[in-house]
């Protein structure tokens, strides 16, 4: 085989994806009037009802709109500037007595418009919490699994001051990296709390949830919410002392690999059904105005596919500095490497040339700063900049793809 | 474009830079940690004020819910308070806003003056606030003493 030639930016894994408008979703006339139904039950009810109730329903939100420029600094690749109204999250929250709480997570992202089919809708939380103790809670239903710091909150958007969160926590970076394979997005049994040893809490948290893409019955396709022989599991066990907080997670289950990527490796023989272990790291800690927040997450799959290596490695570092009560600026270091199939142009035997099909060394890395300056109680405003660099590594080929990022965004309580 | 980028990096670093250097501001000589007389408490230490604070601790030893009571305009008391706890009141704000947009808790209550604060506190079973030492009276309970000098308490 000679020397390939990379085409650049036809990642197979992404290539379902990328022949449609990524942020198209089609919905039916049901849908629509499903949604349409739900926040005209969710507006009257608290209303109607919240003065009646010793625990009022509560509802209270947040959305975050922004401007994005990406500037290219390579030739033929043309900049992109543009608004979007990035995410609204409304929530819904009850207690129904002392111990149980019911809580609703309503999710609208990138210029949600079930009439244009654009941005999407999801109910992205939907569970009951029973607190026994502070030792000990349960929650049933819809959640996000406790993976690392940043997954739970990874759409809180007020939270943190990116505009745009660390790589595989940004979903608008969908059609870039594997996002849905670096961290668990759901589970639906959760016990979880902290046990106090003086100053020091041992916080804990275990799971139970679905493995993605799992279908027991294939000929009809994949859902993601099928039934399945086998289940995510995982956990997060911690430490918490003063300003100072470690953590370490694992998750296990198992990934079908879509038939789409499957089809195109020559092996006849894959186990597309892949075991997967995730473990993960956190650590933030404060001092006086300044803080690091770091992670690292590391996706091994137990068997290769097809002979070719898909495990994913992402890291980032945060330091940041509370200038005043208002003003935080950070610099932040991001990278994500992943193993992609595409496809590369080799000279063939007798002449000419053939396509194949290749696994290659993927680096996306983002050195970025920023600020989010807090004008009100309830609103936010950031800045952030990143010069961002995309490398693909074929033996000793190697294509880069350069770009500055800024961005701009409001966030607002509502 | 790249100007814009490079302002926007110049700007960053004059803020730190800015901010780095501000003093504090100063604080009150003596906070009291005030409780509803209902609290069957004696005295709380700072582990556990700081756990109530947090919204991690929600109950009394008797099992009834604590009621937590916040002072809003920033000033001497709030900051010899926070100071005590080892939190600016922005880390607490974001530790309270994590809570809420997490299902796990609600912020806490806000009062605008001492005065309303010890008749919130006295009024609301559960409750927990903080108040300059002189603003106490008999309507409360105190459950710790604040000095700002030590960093103590009764």
């Amino acid at each position: 085989m000679g020397l390939p030639k990379l085409v650049p930016f036809c990642n197979l894994f992404h290539m379902k994806r990328m022949n449609q408008p990524p942020t198209k979703i089609v919905m039916s006339g049901c849908s629509k009037g499903t949604i349409s139904l739900l926040l005209l039950v969710f507006s009257i009810c608290p209303s109607a009802f919240a003065q009646f109730s010793e625990f009022p329903l509560k509802m209270f939100g947040y959305f975050q709109t922004n401007y994005t420029q990406y500037d290219q600094r390579e030739e033929p690749y043309s900049d992109v500037k543009s608004f979007s109204m990035q995410q609204l999250n409304l929530f819904f929250q009850k207690d129904l007595d002392g111990n149980l709480t019911t809580f609703v997570n309503f999710e609208f992202l990138n210029n949600y418009s079930s009439g244009h089919q654009w941005g999407s809708f999801s109910v992205e939380e939907a569970w009951i919490r029973y607190h026994y103790s502070t030792g000990l809670n349960l929650r049933l239903g819809l959640q996000t699994p406790t993976f690392n710091y940043l997954n739970e909150i990874k759409n809180r958007t007020p939270l943190m001051p990116y505009v745009v969160r660390p790589l595989v926590y940004e979903s608008s970076f969908n059609e870039i990296l594997r996002l849905e394979e670096y961290l668990p997005a759901r589970a639906y049994i959760q016990v979880f709390g902290y046990l106090p040893k003086g100053a020091v809490k041992l916080d804990y948290a275990v799971y139970v949830g679905n493995s993605p893409n799992i279908n027991s019955d294939p000929e009809n396709g994949q859902t993601g919410v099928d039934t399945t022989d086998t289940f995510l599991v995982g956990g997060r066990v911690g430490l918490r002392a003063k300003e100072f907080n470690l953590g370490f997670s694992a998750s296990y289950d198992k990934y079908d690999f879509p038939q789409q990527i499957v089809s195109i490796l020559d092996e006849k023989d894959i186990t597309t059904r892949l075991p997967r272990i995730r473990l993960g790291g956190d650590l933030r800690y404060t001092f006086w105005k300044l803080g690091v927040e770091s992670e690292f997450i590391r996706v091994n799959y137990e068997d290769d596919l097809g002979g070719f290596d898909v495990d994913l490695r992402f890291y980032y570092a945060t330091l940041f500095c509370d200038v005043t009560d208002q003003i935080r600026v950070y610099g932040s270091y991001w990278l994500a490497k992943e193993r992609q199939f595409r496809r590369a142009e080799v000279a063939g035997l007798f002449g000419g040339v053939d396509t194949v099909t290749v696994d290659m060394d993927y680096q996306l890395e983002a050195p970025t700063f920023g600020a989010a300056y807090t004008l009100t109680d309830k609103i936010v405003i950031k800045v952030q900049v990143a010069p961002v660099n995309q490398k693909f590594r074929y033996e000793s080929s190697e294509l880069t793809h350069k770009f500055n990022y800024f961005a701009a965004a409001v966030s607002v309580f509502l | 474009m790249r100007t814009l980028f490079k302002h926007t990096l110049a700007l960053l670093v004059l803020a730190i830079a800015g901010g780095l250097f501000t003093p504090s501001l100063l604080a009150a000589d003596s906070v009291a940690v005030i409780a509803h007389r209902s609290v069957p408490e004696q005295e709380l230490n700072k582990t556990k004020l700081l756990d109530i604070y947090t919204g991690d601790v929600k109950r009394w030893s008797d099992g009834k819910p604590v009621v937590v009571i916040d002072l809003k305009p920033a000033g001497e008391v709030k900051e010899t308070f926070y100071k005590y706890l080892g939190k600016s009141p922005s880390r607490m704000k974001s530790v309270w806003l994590k809570r809420m947009l997490s299902g796990e808790g609600d912020p806490p209550l806000t009062v605008e003056s001492e005065t309303e604060m010890v008749k919130r506190v006295a009024a609301t079973p559960g409750a927990i606030g903080f108040v300059s030492s002189e603003a106490v009276n008999d309507t409360v309970k105190t459950l710790a003493i604040i000095e700002h000098e030590s960093g103590g308490k009764k």
